[in-house]
């Protein structure tokens, strides 16, 4: 149901996605992990066509048998909401403020569903119960601010659905949370995609947070596709040296580490856009980096089902 | 919210309490003997003492406060030297026509700033954002009575659209309309051009936040979201800024309306500070500052209806 070919986008500073590709099945549940300044999140707003107006967008995504890149504003907003919907991070500052909860989810509703004003508030109400939120009714009828954290993003969940979506994407949506309700709304999102058969991309920093909901897992960096592969299998056994970078930094509780030895950390961080080169972009912070990195790797195949883009890595 | 709304009122009486002592003082030290006035230059001294005694003008000043206010909380601002009449009579006849101006100078002001500036805004930094902002600063440069003149050629003399002054009265609806419809419109360029640029910017602003990109997530239509999601949040800025825009409108119809021939308190109190009828401008002056203060009021209770926030904070 998604198709991304090739994908670039590019600001005059730098090219912030680079020759993206890779495919979602409806009902698939997909990952897509990286440090800030990856491009995820990019790579995310350009799937339903709201690139910033400074970008130029190259390639190709198919979505829902609609093409996004080079699409007008009209035929972008058909498929906004209806084909693929978006819960973003921070669930108190992407709510209107001066909106009530209800009306913000029965809004969609009557104008691009068509519903009437008393079935719009009804069906509101039964998105909100949806999606875990206790007395949805009395909800309904509070403003953003009134809401907890978790609450807030339950609700943006629910106005994500509210157009019955076949895709769901969530950029970072348990980052503001703390951790038990982080586990909470993770577990609402896998359930709802089961439940409704809607394909989700997960779009995390956090590996046990994607481990948890999706199947499979893009690694980002520098706004490459560095790494492709069913999530256990490169959790299990990353290929990428950024990958390994990634796991081995994950805070562990059980892990034997001494009392104030720091946590391991991949070295540096993302360079910003002008400052990325032109080969393999990860080289600059690579263990494993030679000479050849200068020219940017091909994905490779290295095992059924998965790739990797990395010179060092032989199939 | 109701200790709040008292606490307010009460600021509000204490305000106008300063403003009455502040006005009636005033008005005494100015120099100018209104008995010489009424009389004329040919009285005797005798002639004009006695009047001074027969007006109170001999009384200790304190006293004389005292009483002006007493008669004010009862609707009695004592007899206008000039006119021969009660004072509130005279304003009681005038009130109409200066606040339909107001209202709907006010009203025009609100339409074109809002429409200029959201425009502006939605186009920024293309033609139709130039083109608003360009305008607006020929707006801001141009006195309004002098517009009035501009106004008074092109339709009056040139066109023969509209009257070029006087009023008609009340018993002739369409006629009034008409003759309110220059100055209404010379009042408005000035205070609207300043005011689209307030409104630009502040919905600029607010177009960069998180909620308007949910809205377009959604695939509401860009109109949609510009003035039922942007504008509300950009409000407060914009209401701030009419509520300033209401005093210089108070100040503006005295032109105005001696411009136009218009019968109301600004020509009233123009005659008044002319002849030194004295109560008749200290009563006026009042009004007007009775007007800006209550408009504040309204502003300021008006923060509390746009934004649901703050009723939390108020307390």
């Amino acid at each position: 149901m998604l198709a991304v070919a090739g994908l670039s986008v590019a600001f005059p500073a730098g090219t912030a996605v680079r020759g993206v590709s890779f495919t979602l099945a409806a009902g698939e549940r997909l990952g897509i992990a990286g440090e800030s300044g990856s491009g995820k999140s990019l790579l995310a707003l350009s799937i339903l066509g709201m690139a910033p107006p400074a970008a130029r967008v190259q390639g190709s995504i198919r979505l829902g048998g609609a093409e996004v890149v080079g699409a007008g504003e009209p035929a972008l907003r058909a498929l906004r909401g209806r084909v693929a919907a978006m819960v973003f991070q921070e669930p108190l500052s992407a709510l209107n403020p001066l909106i009530r909860i209800g009306e913000a989810i029965a809004e969609p509703l009557r104008l691009r569903r068509g519903l009437t004003a008393r079935a719009a508030r009804d069906r509101a109400v039964a998105l909100l119960g949806e999606v875990g939120l206790p007395d949805p009714a009395a909800k309904a009828r509070q403003y953003p601010h009134e809401l907890s954290g978790g609450q807030r993003q339950r609700a943006l969940i629910a106005l994500a659905l509210a157009q019955d979506p076949q895709l769901l994407i969530a950029d970072e949506p348990t980052t503001a949370l703390d951790a038990a309700v982080a586990a909470r709304i993770l577990g609402l999102l896998a359930e709802l995609s089961a439940r409704r058969g809607m394909a989700l991309v997960l779009i995390s920093h956090d590996l046990g947070a994607i481990a948890r909901v999706t199947g499979r897992l893009l690694v980002m960096y520098g706004g490459d596709v560095v790494e492709d592969g069913p999530t256990a299998a490169v959790l299990a056994d990353p290929r990428h040296p950024y990958t390994r970078g990634l796991i081995a930094a994950r805070p562990r509780l059980d892990a034997a580490r001494p009392p104030g030895t720091p946590l391991p950390a991949i070295p540096g961080a993302v360079p910003p856009l002008p400052a990325l080169s032109a080969g393999c972009r990860f080289a600059d912070r690579c263990a494993l980096a030679r000479p050849g990195c200068a020219v940017p790797p091909p994905p490779v195949a290295v095992a059924p089902g998965r790739v990797a883009a990395c010179w060092a890595v032989a199939p | 919210m109701a200790p709040y709304l008292i606490r307010r009122l009460a600021g509000f009486a204490a305000t106008l309490l300063a403003v009455s002592a502040v006005v009636f003082f005033v008005m005494n030290l100015l120099p100018g003997d209104p008995a010489l006035v009424i009389l004329g230059i040919d009285s005797t001294e005798d002639a004009r003492a006695a009047l001074r005694a027969q007006l109170g003008l001999d009384d200790p000043p304190l006293l004389r406060y005292a009483a002006w206010v007493r008669g004010a909380l009862g609707g009695d601002f004592g007899q206008s030297y000039m006119f021969k009449v009660p004072v509130a009579d005279l304003i009681r006849e005038r009130l109409a026509m200066t606040l339909t101006l107001a209202v709907a100078a006010m009203a025009l002001t609100v339409a074109l700033a809002l429409a200029a500036g959201v425009y502006a805004a939605a186009s920024h930094g293309r033609a139709g954002d130039w083109a608003v902002m360009a305008a607006s600063q020929v707006g801001i440069a141009i006195p309004a009575f002098w517009l009035s003149i501009l106004l008074v050629i092109l339709f009056a003399v040139v066109l023969r659209w509209l009257p070029p002054g006087g009023f008609p009265g009340w018993d002739d609806p369409a006629g009034a309309a008409r003759a309110l419809i220059l100055p209404a419109t010379a009042l408005a360029v000035v205070q609207a051009a300043v005011l689209a640029r307030v409104t630009r910017s502040a919905v600029l602003e607010v177009m960069g936040q998180d909620f308007v990109r949910t809205a377009t997530a959604q695939g509401l239509p860009r109109r949609r979201i510009l003035w039922r999601h942007v504008l509300p949040n950009a409000l407060v800025p914009i209401v701030t800024i009419v509520g300033l825009q209401f005093a210089n409108l108070v100040t503006g119809t005295i032109v105005i309306e001696n411009v136009f021939y218009l019968p109301g308190l600004g020509r009233l109190v123009f005659q008044g500070i002319a002849n030194r009828d004295l109560p008749l401008v200290q009563a006026l002056v009042l009004l007007f500052a009775v007007a800006v203060v209550t408009v504040n009021l309204i502003v300021d209770l008006a923060y509390l209806w746009i934004d649901p926030r703050l009723k939390g904070r108020v307390g």
